[in-house]
């Protein structure tokens, strides 16, 4: 199927312009949606997730975050790619940039409409980290954040819900329980049998089920708080 | 009655149970640092991103602990002349830090040797269990095994 | 430069993987830790068994081929890269056909001879290689059908 959006150019808060892949939604507008990047950057895969929800009538924004560190980011599974990824995540790319873009991308959609968020790994976390240091936003929701347990003492601005997979090698169901322990009001969602990057049907841990779900239980948050 | 097993004495069905073998993070890396440096065998951070989700044994290094495996168990009791192959092979699960391994060698297959009336084929179906009772590996090994002194 | 997809395979292409010398130290090495039958681990023994002296462990042959084929794949740099996701579902018809001993260099590569369709995983393929070492007179010692997964790409 061939996507519907198309790559923009946005001037962030230090001056920079980054690509931000841009989908208008389908039939009535109910919101903006701020969509961030795995470590892969903005691939085939996350512009499919853009447009699935600009199907459910969201606006989205799907900022390329590593377009200062390298143009146009977007690499395979290959070892040698996931290597470059988590080079430029670790190393070169400040978090607080992504912070500071996520918040660009949420005042562009604000004044139509709700705003909202949702992030996928490297994505989880910033939308996570959103949720308690952005402004706008109207609901967030975060998938397998890997440093979310890491954020614990970040309180949420807006309803927040997480999902994690429940056999993911990167984070321990004790980091998962760490998490809601501290935040009673946080839905956090563990998907039976599922692995790290379940929701993304490139991985070899992509689950159906789970990915239905998510949406779902994503979509549901939204429609509850103005979407 | 002898204690070692000729030819003769793998009859088909026939199973062996060998193991356990536990696997350690630091053999995992230390294999894969020598055999198959690929970074989901190396780094916990790079494998989580990649197929395996997670850290894994070199699939090299998993038949590797199977011949150990194996060798442990049918050494002492197999006269064995080595093997001269492994036919299909299936990695069928990752191997993690912390699993612990076993494999049930079973003969699915005897061929006494045409051309050397002393020796036969005898093909073993190894099957790798972890501690969850789960398939990790499965291959078919043959191994030439002496006939007994009639 | 563009990376190359599943699609983009040819069926003949070849590496040319480059020699290796086993030494008698690292037969023994491997043999103890993975494959303790006499003949791969004590000399004397060995002397006395069917080969006539100390051999590697086919195992070890196998994982100096992977060994290298890694290599291989790190020093391409200016050759379009192939996407392996560098994890493979298996193998087919490994044959260690002569002894390796002490002293032995052989030479080893890989041949793309063929690929699969998954049905079950659209985003990935398999390629099927042709890999074999080859003694220093070029007779065959050792080859197996090797099988790994490769992206596919990205529908427009």
């Amino acid at each position: 199927m061939a996507l519907r959006g198309k790559m923009i150019k946005m001037k962030m808060s230090d001056g920079a312009e980054i690509g931000v892949y841009q989908v208008e939604p389908k039939g009535a507008r109910r919101g903006g949606l701020v969509l961030i990047q795995e470590i892969f950057g903005v691939t085939e895969h996350i512009k499919e997730t853009c447009d699935k929800f600009a199907d459910e009538g969201y606006e989205v924004l799907g900022p390329s975050l590593y377009d200062r560190e390298a143009p146009g980011f977007s690499v395979s599974y290959s070892p040698e790619d996931i290597q470059k990824a988590i080079k430029i995540a670790r190393t070169e790319h400040p978090f607080d940039l992504s912070i500071k873009d996520t918040q660009t991308c949420i005042d562009a959609l604000k004044g139509k409409g709700a705003v909202f968020i949702t992030g996928f790994c490297y994505g989880g976390t910033v939308t996570w980290a959103a949720a308690g240091r952005c402004e706008g936003l109207a609901a967030a929701s975060g998938y397998y954040g890997g440093q979310i347990a890491q954020m614990n003492d970040l309180q949420p601005k807006c309803p927040t819900i997480l999902h994690f997979g429940e056999t993911d090698h990167g984070i321990p169901l004790s980091d998962v329980e760490k998490i809601r322990a501290a935040h009673p009001d946080v839905k956090v969602y563990v998907y039976e049998g599922c692995g790290h990057g379940f929701n993304s049907d490139r991985r070899t841990d992509y689950n159906e089920e789970a990915h239905k779900l998510g949406m779902k239980r994503t979509l549901e948050l939204f429609r509850a708080n103005g979407g | 009655m002898s204690s070692i097993l000729y030819f003769e004495d793998f009859h088909l069905g026939r199973t062996f149970e060998c193991g356990p073998y536990a696997v350690t993070k630091e053999e995992i890396v230390e294999f894969a640092s020598e055999f198959d440096p690929q970074p989901h065998h190396l780094d916990e951070e790079a494998a989580k991103h990649s197929m395996l989700g997670g850290l894994a044994a070199s699939g090299w290094h998993v038949c590797a602990m199977t011949m150990r495996m194996f060798a442990d168990r049918m050494i002492p009791v197999m006269a064995a002349r080595g093997g001269s192959g492994s036919r299909e092979a299936r990695w069928v699960k990752p191997v993690r830090p912390g699993d612990v391994l076993r494999v049930e060698a079973t003969v699915v297959d005897t061929k006494q040797s045409r051309g050397r009336p002393d020796i036969g084929h005898v093909v073993f179906e190894c099957r790798v269990y972890n501690q969850k009772e789960l398939v990790a590996l499965v291959f078919m090994t043959p191994v030439i095994a002496t006939r007994s002194a009639a | 430069m563009s990376p190359q997809y599943w699609e983009d395979l040819q069926i003949g292409a070849r590496r040319d993987l480059g020699h290796y010398t086993f030494t008698e130290d690292e037969i023994i090495r491997f043999g103890r830790k993975y494959d303790p039958q006499p003949f791969h681990v004590d000399p004397e023994a060995a002397k006395n068994s069917i080969f006539g002296g100390l051999i590697a462990s086919g195992w070890h042959t196998a994982a100096i081929w992977m060994k290298l084929a890694i290599a291989e794949r790190a020093n391409s740099k200016g050759k379009s890269p192939l996407l392996r996701a560098g994890v493979s579902p298996g193998y087919e018809d490994m044959r260690w056909l002569k002894p390796v001993r002490p002293g032995m260099t052989l030479k080893f590569s890989s041949e793309i001879c063929g690929k699969v369709e998954l049905r079950s995983r659209p985003e990935m393929g398999i390629v099927l290689s042709r890999n074999e070492a080859r003694d220093e007179k070029g007779a065959l010692v050792f080859h197996f059908t090797g099988k790994g997964f490769v992206q596919r790409r990205p529908k427009a």
